[in-house]
């Protein structure tokens, strides 16, 4: 019984390693693909996928890492596809997300034969892992999407461990501010996915997605601590500038100057580094938590 | 006829046929082009010899016979819908700032195609939407235009400024309830929402031309009974009622067309600004007042204008694409600014 199990194991080394050794060979033996990536974190998984020289192009919520996609054709926002615009660069995959459209651009390109994988997004994890898959094996990268998807899986783990002893602060992400009032993050949204990520508690619990939250309702939230993507960081002038709102200068994170800011692709973008960028917010909400870092990974550094 | 016209003064108004071969030239010229020129790069014998049966390389087949010239087709109906529209509510209304928008059909499509874009994915499942939207779009437009109308039917006729001013009240609530739509839609609906209103051909198929083509097609049949009715109508109501034309249905059918051309239009194509306002004002600087040259020359122009814009649109930036409402603005309103200022004479006089 042992023996047979041994052998089974032995077996299945062996196969693992000749399909590695064999793999390679295969990609450098089939014709190159072309493909064309609407949706930035699954950019970012072609590329840690090792398929970076193979990105046709790519939309506009692709920015990481810039190294990579900036020499690239642009298809233009997400939303807003045309057929022969992504025709144009010959693809021989194309990789869009479901928020991908319009649905008549998608329809057409469904209708063109070029081969077409629309990954659904969602905001509960093991949604990172299962992209990872669904991309890997269309790219027929099984092997290295296995583990790229272990290896983000693992991460995530690790940060659920980090965060389990530590207190729930409650946040309120915003967005950005018009007409002075601010655009909060509600459920359902990619802030209230990596603050529970990230061990806090997201204040808004009322709606879905960002709406405008008046003052009152800020004040009456009364989060411990506010976070804002770098880029509405910045435009508002800051922590002192961001402390002084009408909305948030009475809240309890206001008063204090709980007020922190996170690269906004990384902290939001959902894709590979999604581990790392919450181990990074859990520890900005966590004043003084001293977390262990996770392990460095190549699609992690990639850009930086 | 034409030397009168000429010694009447400038701008010189040209003979109605040379202009119509002129327009005609111009609207074969840009759909060549449309066929010809995009993101993929095509031989010009390559499309010659597709267009006259012959097999080319069978992905240059798809863009050209399932991307290009649906493209083409829909952007000339929906210009040319657009561009005689127009011209019919301008006749209508006597008023140069009249636009099909104005009897609310733009703002109820909006309001519908908005809704559809809320619900859908929510409440309704999401593979309605492609359905679901211009058909939306088309029924609110029709909806709306018949509730404007209702309000201006006095005793039996419709009084005009009535018309006008139910047509603002309208406006203003749909813009209204787009707004409350706009507050609950999530952030990948709310730019549904907004590219939807800068308008684009871009989702063309051959059962998109084919939905549209009747609609936009209405006002054509009823082209030479409505161009004459409208020019008598411009001599006031009474007068053309005098003159023999049954006003009355002379407004429903000006309605009608306009609500079926702009329905239609802006149901597969989103609101595509200006066209129906700019278009009519440029022939007219050219061609003078005279509903029979006004009507056929708007819908050719309309329909080369929104052919070149749409080519511009989706090959300035590709492989992506730029809104279509914003190239027609941006091409029509120079070229209207610019017989604008040749013409200021005759306004000053």
């Amino acid at each position: 019984m042992t023996a047979g199990i041994s052998r089974r194991r032995l077996l299945g080394a062996a196969w693992a390693g000749a399909a590695l050794t064999v793999l390679p060979g295969i990609s450098r033996g089939q014709q190159r693909q072309r493909i064309v990536v609407a949706g930035g974190a699954l950019t970012e998984i072609v590329v840690a996928l090792g398929a970076a020289d193979q990105l046709a192009g790519v939309d506009t919520t692709s920015l990481y890492p810039a190294a990579v996609v900036k020499p690239l054709p642009q298809l233009g926002y997400l939303r807003t596809l045309g057929a022969e615009g992504i025709l144009s660069l010959a693809p021989t995959l194309i990789i869009a997300s479901d928020q991908a459209g319009p649905p008549t651009t998608m329809a057409q390109l469904r209708a063109t034969g070029v081969p077409l994988l629309v990954v659904p997004e969602s905001y509960v994890e093991p949604a990172v892992p299962n992209k990872i898959r669904l991309v890997a094996e269309a790219l027929g990268r099984e092997t290295a999407g296995k583990a790229l998807a272990a290896a983000v899986e693992a991460d995530l783990q690790a940060v659920q461990r980090m965060v389990a002893p530590l207190p729930r602060p409650r946040v309120l992400f915003v967005l950005s501010t018009s007409n002075g009032n601010i655009l909060a993050g509600g459920q359902e949204t990619a802030a209230d996915a990596m603050l529970r990520l990230a061990g806090a508690r997201n204040v808004i619990t009322g709606y879905k997605n960002f709406k405008p939250l008046n003052a009152e309702a800020a004040l009456a939230a009364d989060p411990d601590a506010i976070l804002l993507p770098g880029h509405s960081f910045e435009a508002l002038g800051g922590r002192e500038g961001i402390a002084k709102l009408p909305a948030l200068a009475q809240t309890a994170a206001g008063r204090a100057g709980r007020i922190h800011a996170m690269d906004t692709l990384y902290m939001l973008g959902l894709g590979p580094r999604i581990a790392h960028a919450a181990r990074d917010l859990c520890e900005l909400l966590h004043p003084g938590s001293a977390l262990p870092a996770l392990p460095e990974r190549a699609w992690h550094k990639a850009g930086a | 006829m034409s030397v009168t016209e000429a010694s009447a003064g400038a701008p010189p108004q040209l003979r109605f046929p040379l202009l119509l071969g002129v327009a005609v030239a111009l609207l074969a010229g840009a759909a060549i082009a449309g066929l010809a020129i995009g993101a993929v790069p095509l031989s010009p014998r390559e499309v010659l010899a597709a267009l006259f049966g012959q097999a080319i390389e069978s992905r240059h087949e798809t863009i050209l016979f399932h991307l290009r010239l649906p493209r083409v087709l829909l952007a000339g109906l929906v210009g040319a819908a657009l561009g005689i529209s127009g011209a019919v509510m301008q006749g209508l209304f006597r008023n140069p700032l009249a636009d099909p928008s104005l009897i609310g059909v733009s703002a109820g499509a909006t309001v519908a195609a908005a809704s559809v874009i809320v619900l859908t994915g929510g409440i309704l499942p999401a593979s309605w939407q492609p359905v679901l939207l211009p058909l939306g779009a088309f029924g609110g437009g029709l909806l709306v235009i018949a509730l404007i109308y209702r309000v201006a039917l006095v005793n039996g006729t419709t009084v005009v400024p009535m018309l006008l001013l139910a047509g603002i009240a309208f406006n203003a609530i749909a813009m209204s309830i787009t707004g409350f739509l706009v507050f609950i839609a999530n952030d990948a609906q709310l730019r549904d929402i907004s590219f939807w209103t800068f308008g684009s051909v871009g989702g063309a198929r051959w059962q998109t031309v084919l939905m549209l083509a009747p609609c936009a097609l209405a006002p054509f049949l009823a082209l030479p009974w409505l161009a004459r009715a409208l020019d008598a109508l411009n001599l006031g109501e009474r007068e053309a009622g005098h003159l023999g034309f049954r006003v009355e249905w002379v407004k429903r059918l000006a309605c009608l067309c306009t609500a079926l051309a702009v329905g239609g239009a802006v149901a597969v194509s989103g609101t595509v600004g200006f066209v129906g306002l700019l278009v009519p004002h440029v022939v007219r600087l050219i061609a003078g007042p005279l509903h029979g040259r006004l009507l056929p020359l708007s819908a050719l122009l309309g329909a080369a204008l929104l052919i070149g814009a749409d080519l511009v649109a989706r090959t300035v930036v590709a492989p992506a694409e730029l809104p279509l409402g914003l190239l027609t603005c941006l091409i029509g309103a120079p070229v209207f600014l610019s017989l604008l200022w040749r013409a200021r004479g005759e306004f000053a006089a």
